[in-house]
C-alpha cells in the first residue's frame, strides 16, 4: 500500500527493535527481564502495523521534521484516514483502527451511525462540541471530524488498551504503585474538566484509556454535560449502574461534580481488588442494597434531605449498619492507612461530603510520588491536528506484576490498625 | 407582548476575543468570550491584559490574528427583532416554564449565530429555531421539551418535515465548527450588552430543572401541542406565584426559597418540598447559587 509507505513491514521492524531500548533506557530502575506488562503491550504492537501515534513519544522523535506531510490529503476528508480492524461496537458507533495518510499516525476512528429521520444523535453532538474544548493528557484527544451526507467519523489519538482490558489481563488487582499512578492521573482528568465546569457522567473503566507508557485518559464524553449554567435539566439515568452515586440511584437530579468522583471512587476500590466495588446485580434497588451492606441505610439524621429523594423508601431497605472498608475490601487492610483514608473521603454517600479531584490530588496517599509529578502543568495543545505538537510524554513508570510486594503485606500493622 | 428595543443603551460594539485555536484551516475562530467594548468587565475573564492561572496568555501572544472580532450593533439588533415576529412571540409566551426558551438557551442561540458567520439576512424564524433546537440538543436531558419546535417552525406538517430540519440541524453545528457547547460566561456576556431586554428575564425556576424519562408508548399528552393549543398548565409555576414567601423569606427573587430542584417523590402539596441546601444554606438567587457550586476558576473562553 503506497500511503503506508515507511511503514512497510521492514521498516516498520526496525523500528519496533529501536523502541525496545529506548523503552529500557526510559525505566533505568528496572531490572532483569522486560516486566509482563509491558511485554503483552510490545508483542500487540508488533501484531499490527504500526507507526506513531501521538500517545507514543517513543514512536518517534520530537523534531516535526520527521512527519512527512502529504500533499492532498486534508483534514476533514474521509480518504485521509484508512480504516484497519475494528476496535469495537458501541451503542450507536463503531470503533477503527485506522491510519491517518496524512501524517502516518494510528488514530482511532468512531463511525457513528445516523439516520436520516433523526439526524446526528445527541451524544455525538455533545461529545465533538465538549471534546473541542478539552486539551488535556489526561483526555482523549479528538484530531478531526468527518462529516458526509450518510456518516459521522470522530477521528481520535489512538491508545492501546483501557482500563477494564488491562485489569482483565492483570487479575487479583494490580500493583498497589501502578493503582497509584492511575488514579494520579484519572484526579488530574477529572480535576481538568470539573475546572471546565464538565461533568464525565459514565466513568468505568471501559472508558479509561491506557496508553503501552501508562498514560491514563478520560475516553467516551457521549454522556458528558456541561454544568454551568442554573436550571437546566439533568437526567438521573446517567453513568453505569455499578458506578453510579448513591444520590443519583436514589433519583437525585442536582447532582454536580461529586457524581464523578464516586465513580472514581468505585474504580480506585476495583483496580486494588481486582473486582468491582459495588457488582450490582440488574436494578437500581439491588445497587442500593449493595451500597448501603457497606455503607449504612442512609437517614435524615446522617444526611439532611435524602428522605425526599424519589426513590428513598427505608421500609424497603434492609438496615445496615456501616462497616469499615478494610473488612469489605480486604486489600485495604494490607496498604498503609491513607489508602483506605482516601476511598473513604470519595466514597461518601451524601454528595457534599466527597472529596473534589482538587483536594483528593493534595492526599497523602499521593504523597509517596515524585515531586515533580505534582507540578505537571495541564497541557493544553492548540495545535491539535498538527503533529509535532506530541504530548510531553511522562513516563509513568508502571511496574510489572499483579500482586502486592511482600513490603506492603507488612505495613498491615501501623497506622492501618487505627482506622475507623 | 409588546415590548420596544432601547436601542440609544447599545453600545455601538462589543468586542468578542477569538479563542486561540486548534486547527489549522483559515477559518476565524469563534471563541467566544464577549466582552463589552466599554470597559465593563465584570467577570474578569481572561484576556491580553489580564494574566490567568492557566497557560491561556501565551497562547495569545502566538497568536497572528487579531484577537478579537466585534459583534455589530445591528447583528444584536436584528436578533431582537426577531422577538417582534408574532409566530415567536406567541411560542415564547406559550413555554411560559421557560422549558426551551431560558434566557440561556436564548443566549446561546445568538451565540450559534455568531459561530456561524451569519448575515444579517440570515437572522430569520428559520434559523432562529434551528439554533434554538441545537442549544436544546447540547443543554437539556430533557428530550421531550424540545419536539414542541416542530410544530412551531415547521407548520401543520411538522411530521414531514422534521428530518430535513434534523439535517439542517446538524450542517448549523458543522458551520459553527461543531462547537455546540457554550459556557455560562459566554451567555451572561452576550446578555450584559442589554441586560434589560426582556428576553433575558427569562428564567427558568429550578423545579424545573431535572428531566426524567418517559417510558412505555406515547401517548398524545407527550407529542408536540402546537401554536394552535393553550400553554400547558403547570401547578408548580402557578402555586409559586399565588403562595406567599412566608416569613423568613426576604428573597425578593420569585421561587427563590425553593432550593429542592428534585422532584420530591410524593407531589402533594408545596408544604412538603423542604428547603434542601445541598450548596447553600441560604436561599439565594440562582445565579450566586450555581457559583459556589462550582469550586474551581475557569479561564477558558471557548466552552
Amino acid at each position: 500500500n503506497k500511503f503506508l509507505g515507511h511503514y512497510s513491514p521492514d521498516s516498520f521492524q526496525s523500528e519496533c527493535t529501536c523502541s525496545l531500548p529506548l523503552g529500557e533506557v526510559q525505566y533505568p530502575d528496572q531490572t532483569g527481564s522486560q516486566p509482563h506488562w509491558f511485554h503483552t503491550l510490545q508483542v500487540k504492537r508488533f501484531r499490527v502495523q504500526r507507526g506513531r501515534s501521538n500517545s507514543d513519544p517513543l514512536g518517534g522523535t520530537n523534531s516535526p521534521e520527521d512527519f512527512s506531510w502529504r500533499a492532498g490529503f486534508q483534514f476533514g476528508t474521509a480518504n485521509s484516514y484508512l480504516s484497519l480492524e475494528k476496535l469495537g461496537e458501541g451503542a450507536y458507533a463503531s470503533v477503527y483502527k485506522g491510519i491517518s495518510r496524512i501524517n502516518g499516525q494510528l488514530v482511532a476512528l468512531k463511525v457513528i451511525r445516523t439516520k436520516t429521520e433523526e439526524g446526528v444523535p445527541f451524544t455525538a453532538i455533545r461529545e465533538a462540541s465538549l471534546l473541542k474544548g478539552l486539551k488535556h493528557a489526561n483526555v482523549v484527544l479528538l484530531h478531526d471530524i468527518i462529516h458526509t451526507r450518510d456518516s459521522l467519523t470522530f477521528v481520535f489519538e489512538y491508545v492501546q488498551t483501557d482500563l477494564s482490558q488491562y485489569m482483565t489481563q492483570h487479575p487479583g488487582g494490580l500493583h498497589s504503585h501502578n493503582v497509584r499512578l492511575f488514579m494520579f492521573q484519572l484526579l488530574r482528568g477529572l480535576r481538568y474538566i470539573h475546572s471546565r465546569r464538565i461533568l464525565h457522567r459514565d466513568l468505568k473503566p471501559q472508558n479509561l484509556l491506557i496508553s503501552y507508557l501508562g498514560e491514563l485518559k478520560l475516553a467516551d464524553f457521549g454522556l458528558a454535560r456541561s454544568k454551568s449554567i442554573p436550571s437546566q435539566t439533568f437526567s438521573s439515568e446517567v453513568v453505569t449502574l455499578w458506578y453510579r452515586p448513591p444520590d443519583v440511584l436514589l433519583g437525585s437530579t442536582d447532582y454536580s461534580t461529586a457524581l464523578d468522583m464516586w465513580g472514581a471512587g468505585c474504580i480506585f476500590i476495583e483496580m486494588l481488588q481486582g473486582a468491582p466495588a459495588f457488582p450490582g446485580v440488574s436494578d437500581v434497588f439491588e445497587q442500593l442494597q449493595k451500597i448501603w451492606a457497606v455503607l449504612g441505610v442512609p437517614t435524615e439524621e446522617s444526611w439532611s434531605g435524602v428522605s425526599q429523594l424519589p426513590n428513598y423508601e427505608p421500609e424497603l431497605f434492609v438496615w445496615r449498619e456501616p462497616r469499615p472498608f478494610r473488612n469489605v475490601w480486604k486489600r485495604l487492610a494490607q496498604l498503609p492507612h491513607k489508602t483506605e483514608d482516601l476511598v473513604q473521603k470519595m466514597l461518601k454517600l451524601k454528595p457534599r461530603d466527597r472529596i473534589s479531584a482538587q483536594d483528593a490530588l493534595q492526599h497523602l496517599y499521593f504523597s509517596t510520588l515524585p515531586t515533580p509529578i505534582m507540578h505537571l502543568r495541564d497541557m493544553i495543545q492548540h495545535e491539535s491536528r498538527c503533529p509535532s505538537s506530541k504530548c510531553p510524554a511522562f513516563a509513568w513508570r508502571l511496574r510489572s506484576g499483579t500482586i502486592f510486594t511482600q513490603s506492603e503485606g507488612q505495613t498491615i500493622c501501623g497506622p492501618a490498625t487505627k482506622c475507623w | 407582548m409588546k415590548h420596544t428595543l432601547r436601542w440609544c443603551q447599545t453600545p455601538p460594539s462589543m468586542t468578542v476575543r477569538v479563542k486561540p485555536t486548534s486547527t489549522r484551516s483559515h477559518q476565524v475562530k469563534r471563541g467566544l468570550g464577549l466582552k463589552r467594548a466599554n470597559g465593563q468587565d465584570v467577570q474578569g475573564p481572561p484576556g491580553k491584559s489580564q494574566p490567568t492561572k492557566h497557560q491561556g496568555e501565551m497562547y495569545y501572544s502566538k497568536m497572528t490574528m487579531s484577537p478579537t472580532i466585534v459583534i455589530q450593533r445591528q447583528e444584536m439588533a436584528s436578533f431582537f427583532k426577531l422577538f417582534d415576529d408574532d409566530l415567536i412571540q406567541d411560542f415564547l409566551w406559550m413555554d411560559c416554564c421557560c422549558k426551551m426558551t431560558d434566557k440561556y438557551l436564548l443566549a446561546m442561540t445568538f451565540v450559534y449565530f455568531k459561530r456561524a458567520h451569519f448575515t444579517l439576512v440570515e437572522y430569520t424564524r428559520k434559523n432562529f429555531f434551528m439554533a434554538l433546537y441545537l442549544a436544546n440538543t447540547m443543554e437539556e436531558d430533557e428530550e421531550q421539551y424540545k419536539y414542541e419546535i416542530f410544530p412551531w417552525a415547521l407548520g401543520k406538517n411538522w411530521r414531514k418535515h422534521f428530518p430535513h430540519f434534523l439535517n439542517q440541524r446538524d450542517k448549523l453545528w458543522a458551520r459553527i465548527d461543531y462547537r455546540a457547547a457554550v459556557s455560562r460566561r459566554c451567555c451572561e456576556e452576550v446578555m450584559a450588552i442589554l441586560p434589560s431586554h426582556f428576553v433575558w428575564q427569562r428564567e427558568r425556576s429550578e423545579h424545573h430543572s431535572g428531566a426524567h424519562r418517559q417510558y412505555g408508548h406515547q401517548d398524545n399528552t407527550l407529542m408536540p401541542r402546537g401554536p394552535s393549543a393553550s400553554p400547558v398548565y403547570c401547578a408548580f409555576c402557578t402555586h409559586e406565584t399565588e403562595v406567599d414567601h412566608g416569613p423568613g423569606s426576604s428573597s425578593p427573587f420569585r421561587g427563590s426559597f425553593l432550593l429542592e430542584v428534585t422532584p420530591p417523590r410524593t407531589t402533594t402539596s408545596l408544604r412538603k418540598v423542604k428547603v434542601f441546601p445541598l450548596f447553600c444554606p441560604t436561599p439565594m438567587k440562582a445565579l450566586t447559587y450555581c457559583d459556589q457550586i462550582l469550586f474551581v476558576s475557569f479561564s477558558s473562553s471557548h466552552i
